[in-house]
Formats: structure tokens, sequence, C-alpha cells
């Protein structure tokens, strides 16, 4: 057992910390928020020249070759500067195409991908279709050498700027997966508002019709892959939460240090040091659960288990953290000038994303074999 | 990084397990439940001795007083698993007094005393409350006074547990009277053979006794005081950060919870398998999930003992979580054995042998004792986070 990043490790967040706090000011994060973007050109470039969206891809492509769980480490330090969740949302894709992609489609696109120069986004859920692949109603057709694609995807993640779509789609019996370009003909992408402000969208396809090339691996069965993939994505975005829930805890002992009231600080008083003492509490089981899960997945270790906990656990951790932090903010926490807000916001968010915090916990009641029906 | 036990680690838990396997029988087990889960029949002492015969009586003391010198996580790896096979728990002396006499004993106070406490000859009470002194610790005023060559305490202690049988108490006695509260205590080793001893028996809603104990002239000999004159307060807050790696072990919930998922198995209710009902599946879920969380911080305070840290705040940490989860381990678990849950731990078919019934009624205790959750939680804050005292 050794619970301490390494050196390497620590430099990722080192280096990571210092570019986000030089990047990212107030009234550069009040402009993104009018964007439709979410974010501006030139961040974007100065992330991608850091190779952050490579970080975890493998080198052939030009990717860095980086584990999950140095991956999740560099997130870590995205969710504590709470950077335009179109990075996540970017990164992910880019390991939805490594995992799910054919060989043609991945020398076409990862290195782009890497680069920073495309982008590409899951496209799963739908209005009636969350976690079950009989559900999906989006269903592929395929007559020689051409598919057609008919249904509509919802909240998927930074829609608005991606190049293309990996979209789920019923394929007979199975699920299939389709590579489409945001340009294709039929493709309509309308942006949805969400409680995070992030850039999600509602993607339309109307007979969009596409070369059988467009398939992607494992056409039929590729549920499973994309079960894995939510996994995956979920133990990452645990690491965003934890980087969060480490910057509000941050900021609220500092303020509790300088505000007083009653002519003492706030920090005296012991309802206010029982409330940040349970905050920390729940972030450093929070920050283990989730390094457990990554490393776990990281190094090829069955990580279901460990998955189901992190982000049931740090879901919760990192909106009650948010909730405990306004309470003792009062109103300065409260203004949109404050970062305070953004956290609260996207830690709702993020615990309804890849999985709910109560559904996780009824995957992990799966695993408790309480049943026969569990035990198969 | 590494969130996976080592090799070493991994043979010394099979190793541990396996002794368990063999020792901790159906039979001791019975006469734990019996005792209320206070490991001191004859069984639970011949368990013991047998430890003391492998060397595993003191898995954490330097090799030169016997031990086995076993890092944190070690002994961590080691309660875990003795809490899962449902063996005694190490007493008070090996946990609690013997640390300290070890690090602030003169030489010849370690020879005195420990090979003793390592071959079981002598067993520990530890007092530190009185009637006036509970969390506010400091403000004890049983005192010690020297006469020649000896203290003469005069004073009176509470819930001194184990004190009717121990044949040593291990006491927080106020000897620099003109010194500031926090410095004027002292820690005085007391036989319990010695004149001018009362214990008079207190019970308590777990069934465990525990005691009131009055010091009239009792008279000791002057080098029983350990360590140095009014550093007593620190000793024994010194002393708890020890037992926190003891405390922050989930190997009890865990075995628990694996007990209770069973119960869940073979239950049929109104008609229906128990483990298809919504909210026992996500009540068991959400036990599982809280177990693995205080695995992980307990480790944590552990594995940073071993790196030389003095973990107050990850110590406080995980006791405050471990004992908060204990409460609402026994809550939860017996709602989801509904009627039979009230079952005695003494009728026979009890399920789980009424032993969560045992940690509902000593959960309250834990929260408040060994330094209360509420005092955890400003420790974490104030000396964990800065936050400002004034």
């Amino acid at each position: 057992m050794n619970l301490a990043p390494t050196d390497e490790q620590q430099a990722i967040q080192r280096q990571a910390r210092r570019f986000l706090a030089a990047e990212i000011t107030r009234e550069r994060r009040l402009e993104w928020d009018r964007t439709a973007e979410g974010h501006d050109a030139p961040f974007w470039r100065a992330v991608a020249e850091l190779g952050w969206f490579g970080f975890a891809l493998p080198e052939a492509v030009g990717g860095q070759g980086a584990s999950l769980l140095d991956l999740g480490l560099l997130i870590e330090e995205c969710g504590r500067a709470v950077v335009p969740f179109g990075i996540f949302a970017a990164v992910a894709g880019g390991l939805a195409l490594e995992e799910l992609g054919t060989d043609v489609q991945r020398r076409e696109w990862l290195p782009a991908i890497a680069r920073g120069a495309r982008m590409v986004t899951l496209a799963v859920a739908e209005r009636a279709a969350v976690l079950e692949a009989s559900a999906l109603e989006t269903a592929v057709t395929r007559r020689a050498d051409t598919l057609r694609l008919d249904g509509e995807k919802r909240f998927v993640l930074q829609g608005v700027t991606a190049d293309a779509f990996l979209v789920a789609a019923r394929d007979g019996t199975g699920v299939s997966v389709v590579l489409v370009p945001a340009s294709a003909p039929g493709v309509t992408i309308e942006p949805s508002s969400t409680l995070g402000k992030d850039r999600q969208s509602t993607v339309r396809l109307d007979g969009v019709s596409l070369p059988a090339a467009a398939l992607c691996r494992q056409p039929g069965a590729a549920w499973y892959a994309l079960e894995r993939l939510r996994r995956t994505f979920a133990a990452l975005l645990c690491a965003e939460l934890v980087g969060g829930a480490d910057a509000v805890l941050e900021m609220t002992v500092r303020y509790v240090g300088e505000r007083e009231q009653f002519g003492a600080k706030l920090g005296t008083f012991q309802a206010v040091q029982q409330m940040v003492a349970v905050m920390a509490i729940e972030l450093e089981g929070a920050r283990h659960v989730t390094r457990q899960a990554l490393w776990r997945l990281a190094n090829d270790r069955p990580a279901d288990r460990e998955v189901a906990i992190a982000k049931a656990w740090t879901g919760r951790a990192y909106r009650e953290i948010t909730l405990l932090a306004h309470q003792l903010h009062g109103g300065a926490g409260y203004v949109v000038e404050h970062e305070l807000h953004r956290h609260t916001l996207r830690a709702k968010q993020a615990e309804l994303l890849f999985g709910s915090t109560e559904e996780w916990l009824e995957d992990l009641a799966g695993r408790l074999r309480l049943t026969l029906a569990d035990a198969g | 990084m590494r969130y996976e036990y080592t090799r070493e680690q991994i043979a010394w838990r099979h190793e541990v397990r396996a002794f368990c396997d063999a020792h901790v029988t159906d039979a001791l087990r019975a006469e734990l439940r019996q005792a209320g889960n206070e490991g001191d029949g004859p069984l639970a002492k011949a368990f013991h001795g047998k430890l003391f015969e492998r060397g595993w009586w003191g898995v954490g003391w330097p090799k030169e007083f016997g031990g086995m010198g076993k890092a944190a996580v070690e002994q961590y790896i080691f309660i875990d698993e003795m809490q899962m096979a449902g063996a005694p728990a190490m007493n008070l002396s090996i946990t609690s007094v013997a640390p300290t006499i070890l690090r602030e004993g003169t030489e010849e106070q370690k020879a005195a005393w420990l090979p003793r406490i390592l071959r079981g000859e002598i067993e520990f009470a530890v007092a530190y409350s009185e009637p006036g002194a509970g969390t506010d610790l400091a403000a004890l005023t049983t005192r010690a006074e020297l006469d020649g060559d000896e203290w003469v305490i005069n004073g009176q202690k509470i819930w001194n547990t184990g004190a009717h049988t121990a044949s040593h108490n291990w006491v927080a006695v106020r000897t620099e009277p003109d010194a500031r509260k926090h410095e004027g205590i002292s820690m005085i080793i007391v036989p319990m053979d010695a004149p001018g001893i009362e214990v008079q028996g207190i019970w308590t809603m777990s069934n465990i006794r525990t005691n009131a104990v009055f010091f009239d002239n009792v008279r000791v000999p002057k080098d029983h005081l350990i360590g140095a004159r009014g550093m007593g307060f620190y000793y024994a807050m010194m002393a708890l950060d020890f037992e926190r790696i003891q405390l922050g072990c989930v190997g009890m919930l865990a075995r628990l919870l694996e007990e209770l998922k069973e119960v869940v198995r073979r239950t049929t209710r109104d008609g229906r398998p128990l483990g298809t009902v919504p909210w026992v599946r996500h009540a068991l879920a959400d036990l599982e999930m809280r177990v693995e969380v205080g695995r992980q911080v307990g480790l944590l305070n552990a594995w940073l003992i071993d790196q030389g840290v003095v973990p107050t705040k990850e110590g406080s940490m995980s006791k405050v979580y471990v004992t908060e989860l204990n409460a609402s381990f026994a809550g939860v678990g017996l709602d989801i054995l509904g009627l039979a849950g009230q079952q005695a731990p003494n009728d026979e078919s009890a399920p789980l042998h009424g032993k969560l019934q045992w940690l509902y009624t000593i959960a309250p205790m834990q929260r408040f004792g060994g330094g209360t959750n509420e005092i955890q939680r400003m420790i974490i804050a104030q000396r964990g986070l800065g936050l400002p005292r004034k």
C-alpha cells in the first residue's frame, strides 16, 4: 500500500494547478458563461498544447499514454478549478473512440483529437433510455453499403461543439455504435440548458445516411463496451468531484477564518467547526475511494464494486460539501461573482451523470448476491 | 500510489486469518457473546495465551521488548482480521498503556513493566474520568502528593472499566497543583491490591460493568509515576492516537455485514425474498459503501503513522467516522431484521446472535467515549484545518 502520489504524479497536479490558476480569471469565466461553447478558442488551444486531450491516448496516435489514474489526478485539478465541462467531455470522447472505433476510424480521428483539433462525444441517453439497452429507440438499419439512422439523443455532453457523435443505436436485437459527423445531412443539434451550465445538447437524427464504414467495432454487440466506458467515466468524473470538493473546503476554511460576526471569527464558533470537520471527513473518504477505483482500473484489477462505491459516495459527498459551504458562506457565496455556485450546480448535476447515486447503489446491491437473480 | 496490500502484507493477512480459523472457535465466540463481548472468560484468556505464544501479543511493539515491530498498516491488518474472525479484542494494557511506557518510560520502568504486560501477568484498567472531569479531562482533581519515596493518592475515578478484575490501574492524577490545568497531570501505576482502594460496580445499558473507584490515602512507590511529571494529559492524548488504529478497523462491521446479508438471503417475509425488497437492497448497498469508506479512512491513518506522521486529523476522522457508522449500521441493520431484531442476545433464535442489538447499545458510548465526536471534529477543524481558536 502506498497512498502518496509519485513525484511525477505530483508534478502533473502542480503544473495543471499553476496553468489553470493563471488562465481562469473570474472575468474570463463570466465571459465564457455568455458564449455558446462555454469557453473561448485561446483557452481550448492552450489546453490542447499541454496535451491534455491526448493525455491518456496511445503515443502511436500522438497521445501521451498516461494511465487512467494519472488522468484522474489531472482531472482532480480540473475539478478544483471548475474548468469548462467540455474538457471532460472531449477527453471522455477520445477514450470512447479509442475503445469503440475501428482501425480506420481511430487512424483518422485520434491524432486530431489528441491535438485538440477535433472533438467527438458520446451520445447514448434518450428520453426513455439511460441504462437499459433494450429501451433504446434510436435505430440503425443496414442496407448494402449504407447505414440509416433515426432517433433522438439527449444530454450529449458538449454536443454544441462536437465534430462527430458516437451514437448508440439499436441494431436488430443488439446495439451498435455509429460514428456520425455533426455535418451529416439529417443531423440537428439543439443546445439544452442544464443545471451545471455546461453545453449539452439534444441531437436529432432524421434519416441520416452514412457509409458502412461509419459503423464502430463490435456491431450489434457494443453495449458491453459502452457499459464499461460508463464505468470508466464515472470513476474519472469522481476525480473531478474530489478536486472540486477540495477547493470548496479550502475556500470555506479561508472564509470562516476571515469573516467576523459578533466580534469573533466565524471559525471560532463550535457549530462552524463541526460543519467544517464533517466536510473534511466526507472529502477524505471520497478522495481515497476514488483513487482506489482509478488505481484498480489502471492496473486491470476488477473494479466494478469500487467504481460503484466511488460514484455513490463521491457524488453525494461533493453535493453535501457544497451545501454546507453555502450555509457557512451565507450571502457572500450565493452570488454569481463567487465561484462557490459553480461547484454547487456542478455537484448536483454530476450526481446524475453516468449513473446516479441511487442507481450505483442498486448496481452495488446487485453485487451482494442478495437473491438468486443477483447471483446469476 | 498503490491501493493494494503488498505481497508481504497479503501473506501476513493470510497468516493471521489461518491462525484465527484454527483458534477462534464457535465456543470462544459463544463465551464472548455471553460476556457482553468483553473478553475475559477462560476461553478468551486461553486465546490470548496462544497469541502470546506466537509473539503476537505485541504486534506493534519493538522487537527488543518481545514484540514483532510491525508497522501500523500491518497492525491494522492484524486487528482487521481478528475482528473479521470475531476474536476477543486486545485489552487496553496492550493498545494503550504499554505503548506509553515504551515511549515515555525510563529504561528501568520499561524493564519493570513491559515483560510482565507482554506475558499477560499483569493487566491494566484505565482511570481517566472523574465525576467532574469527563470530556474536559484536564479538570480532574484526584491528587497525588509525594511523601518521602511514595505517592499518596486521594480522590475518585469513574468509568474505570475493568478495575474489578485488573491487577493494576493506570491513573491520571494531579501532581502539580500550581501548574496550569493541562500541565499539572501525571500518570501513575497503582496496584489494585494497595490498601485504601474501594471499587464500586456500575452497570451500563450494554450490560457491561464499569466502576467507580475511590482512593483514600493510597500509597505507591515513587517510581510508579511513568515518564515526566506534569505530562500525563499529553500522554493520555497520545495513547488515544494509538488506540485509533484499532478503532479505525472495520473488520467487525464487515463481519456483521456478511452475516446480515446471509440472513437476508435466507429470509422470506410476507411472501417475497427479503433480498428483492428495494429498501433492503438500498440499505445494504449503502452499508457496503460506508464500510469501504471507513476502511479507506482507517488505512489512511495507519499508513500516515508509517510515514512518520502523527496523524492527529486523520486519527480523529477515523474515530468519528467509524463510531458514527457503528451507530447507524446497528440502527439500519435492526430495521432490516424487522420484528426479529427485537430478540435479545440471550434468545437462542435471535438473528446474528443479537449482535446488532449489542452494537446498538454500545454505539452511543463509542460516540461520546474516547474523546466525544464533537471534540474530535473540533480537533479536525482546529489542528487539522487551522481554524482559529479565538
